[in-house]
């Protein structure tokens, strides 16, 4: 049927990946190209800032999938290239070696870029943002000759990489702008207890402080606050969020706000044109989102797949998840929200080991799973079903089954 | 039995049960579907995470961490992360009692 037809997928993330092996197993006969920016081999991101950076696993460890598995499903891969014009007119891509390659079917799967701080001193070595492989093994190597690390933004992946330099020994300084880490997310209760994590596992947590200015010779050696703070330090990790770059798609026809927007089948406004992942603007309980995480890049990266394949065959429908090892925590969220009418804990904060349910009209918008895996997937199961709870005070019920508490 | 471990009696289990038990030194996830009883390996191939803290409908056990999906009767994968399958053990019930093969079906692909 599509054996002549030729698919290019933009981006060898997760995302990317996921799409390709499921255009395969799915029995799309045509030509799949696989085209990535980086030079290196697919891989996985998430352990860059835990066990890839702290040297527990090594990098056959990481693969996306085993090296061989591309030649074997016939998945062309063109990695160190980067997209440089797309026409959707004419339908052809070109690369930054001015190949020109033609499609029937695109998928843009190409994720986010790290946001970076325009503050003076900017240029100074030891300055570092985690997003590469290349980016994770710099750094692991130059944190062996440093004692004193700072680490911009308490966020998900500042407070990782703050957890991985503490098991490293090193003295670290994590730096926030808000008052309470990840309260937007999380609420003032919750980041409160995560700060108090940091306490306790030998972080130095400064909240309210904006990093105005790094200073030093060649190499890093202070970072200053504009409460005038001054941190000696030798290495900065830089953590303050994504943004898009989609300067690619400038004056084309694809409809393109805070991402690229698809519908529920992640096709874009131009058919044949989809899009997955951190680029993607999609369709959630009535708003478009766009989600930054690793289970939505694979899952939506697969149904797109399956639509560019099948016309328009399966709709894209998931709770967006995450999950975060810090120190001795296991976290994991469910949802997405951000302003939340009530919130309902089950378990307790003293012993590490709790589920805080986020709810608006007594409906689960988001829920945090700390150290309890045991409650992710019926309240996963819960929240797919889209009711409200008929009693509230069941959920925080310990000795009641969480499952009967869903009933 | 030779070469099999006993490790529990068939009533401490309902349908939909399932727990983890250590034989000959693996970790084994013993489920039960219908009366009948299937052993798998207890941890995800994907990434370190305990299957019994996940969820198990019909044949079909979900993990916890990144929602891979597993055939408890062949071991094989249904939904992703995971690529690789479960290890699966043999199981006989005897006089009321449930043994677990001290090891696994067939090595894995």
């Amino acid at each position: 049927m599509n054996i002549n037809e030729q698919y290019i997928i933009i981006g060898a993330g997760v995302s990317g990946v996921n799409a390709a092996a499921t255009l395969r197993f799915e029995g799309f006969e045509g030509r799949v190209i696989l085209i990535d920016k980086d030079h290196e081999f697919p891989y996985d991101r998430p352990p860059l800032s835990k066990d890839y950076l702290s040297g527990k696993i090594k990098e056959e460890d990481i693969s996306l999938r085993a090296h061989e598995f591309f030649e074997k499903n016939n998945i062309e891969l063109k990695l160190g290239k980067k997209v440089i014009d797309i026409d959707f007119d004419d339908q052809y891509i070109k690369l930054d070696d001015n190949e020109v390659i033609p499609w029937d079917k695109v998928l843009i799967a190409m994720g986010s870029k790290l946001r970076r701080l325009k503050i003076p001193g900017r240029e100074l070595d030891n300055i570092y943002y985690l997003k590469t492989k290349k980016d994770a093994q710099q750094m692991k190597k130059d944190l062996k000759y440093v004692d004193d690390v700072v680490i911009i933004g308490a966020g998900f992946i500042g407070s990782e990489v703050a957890a991985t330099c503490r098991q490293l020994g090193k003295k670290v300084t994590l730096i926030e702008a808000e008052t309470v880490p990840l309260s937007k997310i999380l609420g003032d209760y919750v980041g409160n207890f995560i700060s108090d994590i940091h306490h306790s596992n030998g972080v130095r947590l400064l909240t309210n402080e904006l990093v105005t200015e790094f200073k030093g010779t060649k190499k890093i050696e202070q970072v200053v606050t504009n409460t005038g703070k001054q941190i000696e330090c030798q290495a900065v990790v830089v953590g303050v969020g994504v943004e898009l770059d989609l300067s690619l798609f400038d004056g084309t026809k694809i409809k393109v706000e805070d991402g690229i927007e698809v519908d529920e089948y992640c096709e874009s406004n131009i058919p044949g044109v989809f899009a997955s992942g951190d680029c993607a603007l999609w369709p959630y309980n009535g708003e478009r989102i766009r989600v930054e995480h690793w289970n939505h890049a694979m899952n939506q990266g697969i149904t797109a797949a399956k639509n560019m394949m099948n016309g328009k065959s399966e709709i894209y429908n998931t709770i967006p998840y995450f999950w975060s090892d810090q120190h001795d925590l296991k976290i994991q969220y469910l949802g997405f929200s951000k302003d939340w009418e009530k919130t309902v804990l089950r378990g307790s904060l003293e012993k590490q080991e709790f589920t805080m349910f986020y709810l608006n009209d007594n409906k689960i918008v988001s829920a945090l799973f700390v150290n309890n895996p045991r409650n992710v997937l019926p309240t996963r199961k819960f929240m797919m079903r889209n009711t409200k709870i008929e009693n509230i005070s069941n959920l925080a019920d310990e000795k009641r089954n969480i499952k009967k508490a869903f009933k | 039995m030779e070469g099999y471990t006993c490790i529990d009696k068939v009533e401490s289990f309902e349908d939909g049960d399932m727990d983890n038990y250590k034989v000959n030194g693996y970790d084994i996830l013993l489920s039960c579907v219908s009366g009948d009883f299937y052993a798998v390996e207890a941890i995800c191939t994907h990434e370190y995470a305990e299957l019994a803290d996940g969820d198990l409908e019909d044949y079909f056990v979900t993990c916890p961490l990144h929602f891979a999906c597993f055939d408890v009767r062949d071991g094989s994968v249904k939904d992703p992360p995971a690529t690789k399958s479960l290890q699966t053990f043999e199981v006989r019930v005897e006089d009321n009692l449930i043994w677990i093969s001290n090891s696994p079906k067939e090595v894995r692909t």
